[in-house]
């Protein structure tokens, strides 16, 4: 990965404006806050999967059943009045059960395209590793072109777009764990931990009669998001950036068998990016790469099981390479 | 992939080949060095003797080209083979050449014994034996040298100049020399060998610096001194202080001091028909700092030793030493002793007496000795058909002596036209012309060539020794003779002889005559420096230095004796040739006394103040120049220091200091940049160095820096990660630097 | 710290050389002896005073027997330092970048790299490291000597040989699946994009205007098999081997695989991760038997004892080595090293 890998794909952009930026931070503040009324004490993670929203990312959330994945998923969908959907993956489920399907429709005697979940703007696809391969490039499909084909026809996935993935880490028999080319593909992955106990009592406490969710109303309007991820893209990516990015994907690939490629990289900067308006940041500086990396880099990495963990590996990378 | 790969880390790639063939060059500079250095030595020798540098040279440069071509094609054993095989020949061919042949073992015993401090330049053709010894340890350094084998070559080289410094004939400066070419052999070669950069050798500059300067100061070694001190070429044994000392205890070299003083105390007595100079032994060789006595001694054994050829008078002398004595004088020439002594007596090449072990207080023994009688005419017409052993054994100088030498005794004793007028006219020069004294700073170079061109004063060393060396430089054979002179007269045949009566003088040999002796050193003063020294004992109440009947003055005859005919008539009214003491009621300084008047005949050459236009005072003006290795000492050790101020980093410090304190001003990011490198500089020092993966903002929160050093970092945030800062921007960072730089 | 033979020379050289001054005379011994010991002593001061060196290892990959690998290693500090790196047993350096102990070995001044090749040789996890870095002087007369911690592993798999009887596996396979297919099968309605060969035509022909097909309720797309390892008499390496080859050559054929071995065992995946994790399990496991239980419904039995390796496939037993076609890494020739 060379600096102008990084180049090409992130600039052809205007560069934003500090306004722009300011508009921007704005509208994902109000998403985060709104979806703190319904989520308790997540900041992080939801600050994450805004700014991997904003930079074109997805998540891989990885986690125990039933502490709110797809609370979550939907309360950062409504927020910003977006359309929601869930897809539980089974080892039967069909591509098409993903993509949709062209129905034919006796009355009008011609193939109508009933799209499939992935037709949202939040899309939450559960125990993604349960499902066949197939169908788990489907998803990917859509993921990384924003398009499914059926049939040969190309139906683009709306904007904004994003996949929050879950896989099970309960039960371990009989699952097909996602290859490492597949969790690539994925800007971050984030892990929900249980909560903490004033943080579940809380929860339970709001549980009782209505869930907020259920009145959980859009703050911002689905164009001030896409707004905000154009401006995102165009957010200030200097050289210095770029080689800090690429100088630590470099030491992870040394210090581990399998280390982070030059998609990780990109999807840093991507993050990163996303960073910075959250920051309120026309340009990324050094400490943004630092709060992404340790989400961005991890699960692209394998280590020798022996040694430290990817964490670990992450941390000293972190740790070691110089700023500059 | 080939052997293990270390990268350099100071390397540059295009340059590698260049740099590699100079850390190789130093290496091998530095074996050069430390062949150099014996080769000195071993040069000197060959100067010192009669034959010409040049065949060492031609040997030198064969051995060295010879090494060179097999360098790559020789094995090492081999090699080594071989040279063993040349030192052997070399010695083999060296031993052939002595007039006996000696066995084996004595050999080896004398091969030790010269390593216990007793310098090559005793040997008998020591030319002979440089140009047999050299090949092999030239060939073998050079070649190991050549081959990357730094340490073996450095242990070879080691070894030889080892072997020069225990016979104490490598000086103090050769040797540091050697031992820096060592070092940078050693050091260097590995480098070398490690393939890195010649950087890495720093650490070698300093270590050299520091070597040369502390040793020159500091003595490390039981009576040793710094290099700085002791520079003299001849090391002469230690711890001379007086004229005796330098002269009598000097065994078979002598080497000449500088500040030298007279000591009191009583040695022997004399009883003998007429006084003479009680003569110890001759020197022949000289060296241009010193002299040395080649060859060897034998045991006495009783019996007569041969006579001098032509006309003699027997004197026979009765001795009884009172302080022990290390020697046994005898008038010149002695040819037979008896009494105690006998059996430790020995006879060494140059006809004196020596004995193994000293005299004891108390010892008596009797010499009977042959005094050559003959006049000035006799000698005049002695003619210059010199027997071979003696022309060859007596009439050369060092090489490297200087010819203005040769130059000014021939315009001295231009009017001079046989060996006898020369050496006379030599003799009154030298008495004329330079003052007696005791206090000298003792000369670089060649002592001969100083005294006569440099010096204005000296003591009787530094006469005898140019006296000589001036005659030889007219083919005049003629040596230097060390012992006492007569002493004090306590009675018509006694005399009481004390330390500060030793002295050096001259013998000049004539055809059919035998050794005649001349003593340059103009006698008043040094009687009066004697009596001076005498005085002032007395006043110390000093025990040692008056017999019974030495505390009166000298003796003189009552009216009742008739003087003696002392000197044979034909001495009367002209330069007396034989030295022997005029009356006592004349007591008038030797030297002088060999004055002629004025214009008394045609044997009275121009004397007194021969001044030769134009060379007159010749010195230098007083500039104490260097010589050519202290120079090079000096050089390396200016050197290192400079190297370790570099690494020091002293001056990256000051220079930094200047740095941090004033900034030009540029364009606007590179003013940004620069301000923000000062604040960091200025944070390290103050709080702690920023880690490598920490951000400044980071950095800045964790040591709790002030508003502003973040409105700093925030500002260099803007030029570097956005791109863009004003001027003003700029303009704020630096001056918010140089406050925070000032606070 | 401690000093090397040169060291010692030079002690002696210092010491002999005061002997002489005082026996003999001091000559020039001062400018022997000074020399001496001022370098002994700045060296002492340059090794005392060094810092700590530090050291930065590349990751090895894993790989086969036979397989080649670079190792790195990056020793950073001060001064002249001679790096030797521990190479364990399982592994071996090329001669081509060892010394003559068989160590892999750098002189040169800090910072430096030593980078050296080792041939896989032995199943399992090998440590490379910590090294031994000895710092010297300048002139290497003394040298102080450090440890330093840091190793990397290297994973070598067992080695994977041809192996025939790829159809009579996938038909058992199937076969059995075929078995299991049809229990807890539900019948629904034909939604267009089902395969025709599920249709239900009993059903369907009994309905005009519905097609049914059967939705099977544990439907696997891709097959599976279950591999069961097992081996007595320090035959472990031989087991692994065996069933390192059957484990690739089901992977191959695009069936899923489930590892039972004596001391780890593997969940059902498939893909090429998933065989890498299968190696990896074989390459550390040790030999012995798996729980009893677990070997039950095993498709495929792996078996090596001192008799030799046995692969049971359902009811029919063979010997490994007549189902070997060849002992070459069939993952060599696509170019896959792991």
């Amino acid at each position: 990965m060379t600096d102008s890998d990084t180049d090409t794909r992130l600039s052809g952009r205007q560069q934003s404006t500090a306004e722009d930026v300011e508009a921007a931070r704005e509208t994902t503040t109000k998403v985060v806050e709104n979806v703190e009324r319904v989520i308790v004490g997540h900041r992080e993670e939801i600050e994450h999967i805004l700014t991997a929203l904003l930079g074109r990312g997805h998540i891989l959330l990885e986690d125990v059943p039933g502490v709110g994945k797809t609370m979550l998923a939907r309360a950062v969908a409504q927020s910003f009045d977006g359309a929601f959907k869930r897809v539980q993956f089974t080892p039967d489920l069909l591509p098409t059960d993903v993509t949709g399907v062209n129905v034919y429709n006796q009355k009008t005697e011609e193939f109508e395209f009933r799209p499939g979940p992935v037709f949202a703007n939040v899309v939450l696809g559960d125990e993604i590793n349960r499902a066949p391969p197939k169908t788990q490039s489907a998803l990917l499909e859509a993921m990384e072109e924003e398009q499914v084909s059926v049939d040969g026809e190309t139906h683009e996935v709306p904007s904004p777009f994003t996949v929050i993935a879950t896989q099970n880490t309960v039960e371990r028999d009989r699952t097909y764990q996602l290859p490492m080319a597949e969790l690539d593909r994925f800007m971050k992955k984030l892990a929900l931990g249980y909560p903490k106990l004033a943080e579940e009592n809380e929860m339970l406490d709001r549980v009782v009669g209505n869930h907020p969710i259920e009145e959980l109303e859009a703050t911002v309007a689905l164009a001030d998001l896409r707004a905000a991820r154009e401006t995102t893209a165009g957010v200030t990516v200097e050289k210095p950036i770029r080689s800090y990015v690429t100088r630590l994907a470099q030491h992870t690939r040394r210090h581990a068998e399998l280390g982070a490629s030059p998609r990780a990289g990109i999807a840093a900067l991507r993050a990163a990016q996303g960073r910075a308006v959250l920051e309120g940041r026309e340009y990324v500086i050094p400490d943004d790469v630092q709060t992404e990396v340790p989400v961005v880099f991890p699960h692209r990495i394998r280590t020798e099981s022996a040694e430290a963990t990817p964490e670990q590996v992450v941390q000293d990378t972190l740790d070691t390479v110089p700023v500059e | 992939m080939s052997a293990p790969t270390g990268s350099r880390s100071r390397s540059l790639p295009s340059l590698d080949i260049s740099a590699e063939r100079a850390t190789r060059l130093v290496a091998l500079s530095g074996v050069g060095l430390l062949m150099a250095s014996y080769f000195s030595v071993l040069y000197y020798f060959v100067d010192v003797s009669p034959t010409s540098p040049l065949p060492l040279l031609a040997e030198a440069a064969v051995v060295l080209g010879l090494a060179t071509y097999l360098s790559e094609s020789l094995r090492a054993r081999v090699a080594v083979a071989a040279s063993l095989a040349l030192l052997a020949l070399g010695l083999t061919v060296y031993i052939s050449s002595l007039p006996r042949w000696p066995p084996i073992v004595p050999l080896v015993g004398d091969a030790i014994a010269l390593a216990t401090g007793r310098s090559l330049l005793q040997l008998i053709n020591v030319d002979l034996w440089v140009l047999g010894v050299a090949p092999g340890p030239l060939f073998l350094t050079w070649y190991l040298g050549l081959r990357r084998r730094y340490v073996s070559a450095t242990l070879v080289g080691g070894a030889t100049l080892g072997y020069l410094v225990l016979t104490t004939d490598a000086s103090n400066v050769i040797t540091l020399l050697g031992v820096v070419g060592g070092i940078v052999a050693v050091g260097v070669g590995d480098v070398d060998r490690r393939g890195d950069a010649l950087a890495a050798a720093e650490p070698l500059a300093v270590l050299l610096a520091l070597i040369i300067v502390v040793s020159a100061f500091v003595p490390f070694v039981y009576g040793g001194t710094g290099t700085a001190a002791g520079l003299s070429g001849f090391q002469g044994g230690g711890g001379a202080g007086t004229v005796e000392a330098s002269l009598v205890s000097a065994g078979s070299q002598i080497g000449i001091q500088g500040n030298i003083s007279l000591s009191p105390e009583v040695r022997f007595r004399v009883q003998s028909d007429r006084p003479q100079y009680w003569r110890i032994d001759s020197y022949n060789r000289y060296t241009g700092d010193g002299w040395v006595r080649t060859g060897s001694t034998r045991d006495y054994g009783g019996g007569q030793l041969d006579a001098p050829a032509g006309e003699t008078r027997t004197l026979t002398q009765r001795y009884e030493v009172v302080d022990e004595l290390g020697v046994a004088p005898a008038a010149w020439q002695p040819v037979s002793l008896s009494g105690a002594p006998v059996s430790a007596a020995r006879v060494s090449d140059e006809g004196g007496f020596a004995v193994q072990g000293s005299l004891a207080p108390g010892t008596n023994y009797t010499v009977e000795s042959r005094v050559p009688l003959a006049d000035p005419s006799t000698l005049r017409s002695a003619g210059t058909d010199y027997p071979e052993a003696v022309s060859d054994r007596y009439t050369t100088i060092p090489s490297s002596t200087p010819d203005r030498l040769a130059e000014r005794t021939a315009r001295i004793t231009a009017n001079a036209d046989n060996p006898y007028d020369t050496a006379r006219v030599i003799e009154q020069w030298l008495a004329n012309n330079r003052e007696y004294s005791l206090d000298v700073e003792r000369p670089e170079g060649d002592i001969a060539d100083a005294f006569l061109f440099e010096m204005d004063a000296g003591y009787c060393t530094y006469f005898a020794t140019t006296m000589v060396t001036m005659l030889r430089s007219q083919d005049v054979p003629a040596r230097f003779v060390v012992g006492y002179t007569e002493g004090q007269r306590v009675d018509r045949d006694e005399y009481v002889v004390r330390g500060y009566d030793a002295h050096a003088w001259v013998e000049v040999y004539f055809p059919d005559v035998g050794w005649v002796r001349f003593d340059p050193t103009p006698a008043g003063p040094r009687q009066a420096a004697e009596g001076e020294s005498l005085a002032e004992a007395r006043e110390q109440n000093r025990t040692d230095i008056d017999t019974n009947d030495s505390t009166g003055g000298e003796w003189t005859p009552t009216e009742t004796a008739t003087p003696a005919p002392l000197t044979p008539p034909a001495e009367q009214g002209g330069g007396g040739p034989v030295r022997t003491i005029t009356p006592p009621d004349n007591p008038v300084p030797d030297g002088i006394d060999r004055t002629a008047p004025n214009g008394s005949g045609p044997d009275a050459t121009t004397l007194g103040d021969v001044s030769v236009p134009g060379e007159e005072g010749d010195s230098d003006g007083g500039i104490d120049w260097p010589s050519r290795e202290e120079a090079t000492l000096v050089g390396i050790a200016v050197f290192g220091i400079v190297v370790g101020i570099r690494r020091l980093g002293l001056l990256g410090r000051v220079y930094r200091a200047i740095w941090l304190r004033y900034q030009p001003s540029a364009d606007s990011e590179t003013d940004t940049e620069r301000a923000f490198e000062r604040l960091e500089y200025l944070l390290e020092r103050r709080y702690r160095p920023r880690e490598p993966g920490e951000t400044p903002r980071q950095y800045l929160a964790d040591i709790g820096a002030d508003e502003r050093a973040r409105t700093v970092v925030a500002i260099h945030e803007r030029a570097r990660y956005a791109g863009q800062v004003t001027r003003e921007e700029a303009d704020e960072a630096m001056s918010l630097v140089d406050e925070l730089v000032a606070s | 710290m401690q000093l090397t033979r040169r060291g010692y020379a030079l002690v002696a050289v210092v010491v002999v050389a005061e002997v002489l001054a005082v026996v003999h005379g001091a000559r020039a011994l001062n400018a022997v002896a000074a020399p001496a010991v001022i370098a002994l002593v700045v060296g002492a001061v340059e090794v005392v005073r060094v810092e700590r060196p530090t050291a930065d290892r590349g990751a090895v990959s894993p790989g086969f027997p036979g397989d080649v690998r670079e190792v790195d290693l990056a020793v950073d500090g001060g001064g002249v330092a001679t790096v030797i790196d521990r190479v364990p047993d399982g592994v071996t350096v090329d001669p081509a970048t060892a010394d003559a102990s068989g160590s892999a070995t750098v002189e040169a001044s800090l910072p430096t790299t030593l980078t050296y090749d080792v041939e896989l040789a032995d199943r399992g996890r090998h440590s490379l490291g910590p090294v031994l870095v000895r710092v010297s002087d300048v002139l290497g007369l003394v040298t102080a000597e450090f440890d330093v911690p840091g190793t990397a592993t290297a994973l070598v798999y067992p080695p994977v040989y041809q192996v025939a009887g790829r159809e009579a596996l996938l038909r058992e396979v199937l076969d059995r699946d075929a078995i299991e297919r049809h229990e807890f099968d539900e019948i629904r309605e034909y939604v267009p994009g089902d395969p025709l060969r599920d249709v239900h035509w009993k059903s369907t022909a009994k309905d005009p205007e519905e097609m049914f097909v059967t939705e099977f309720a544990d439907r696997r797309i891709e097959d599976t098999v279950v591999l069961a390892a097992s081996s007595e008499d320090d035959a472990a390496d031989e087991m692994a081997a065996a069933a390192a080859s059957v484990a690739v050559m089901t992977i191959d054929a695009g069936v899923g695989v489930e590892l039972r071995a004596p001391t780890v065992s593997i969940p059902t995946g498939s893909g090429v991760d998933h065989r890498d994790r299968l190696l990896r399990a074989l390459a550390l496991t040790d030999g012995g038997h798996p729980d009893p239980s677990e070997m039950e419904d095993a498709d495929v039995h792996v078996h090596a004892d001192a008799d030799g390796v046995t692969l049971t496939l359902g009811s029919r037993t063979h010997a490994f080595d007549d189902l070997t076609v060849s002992r070459a890494n069939p993952l060599a020739d696509r170019g896959v090293s792991a």
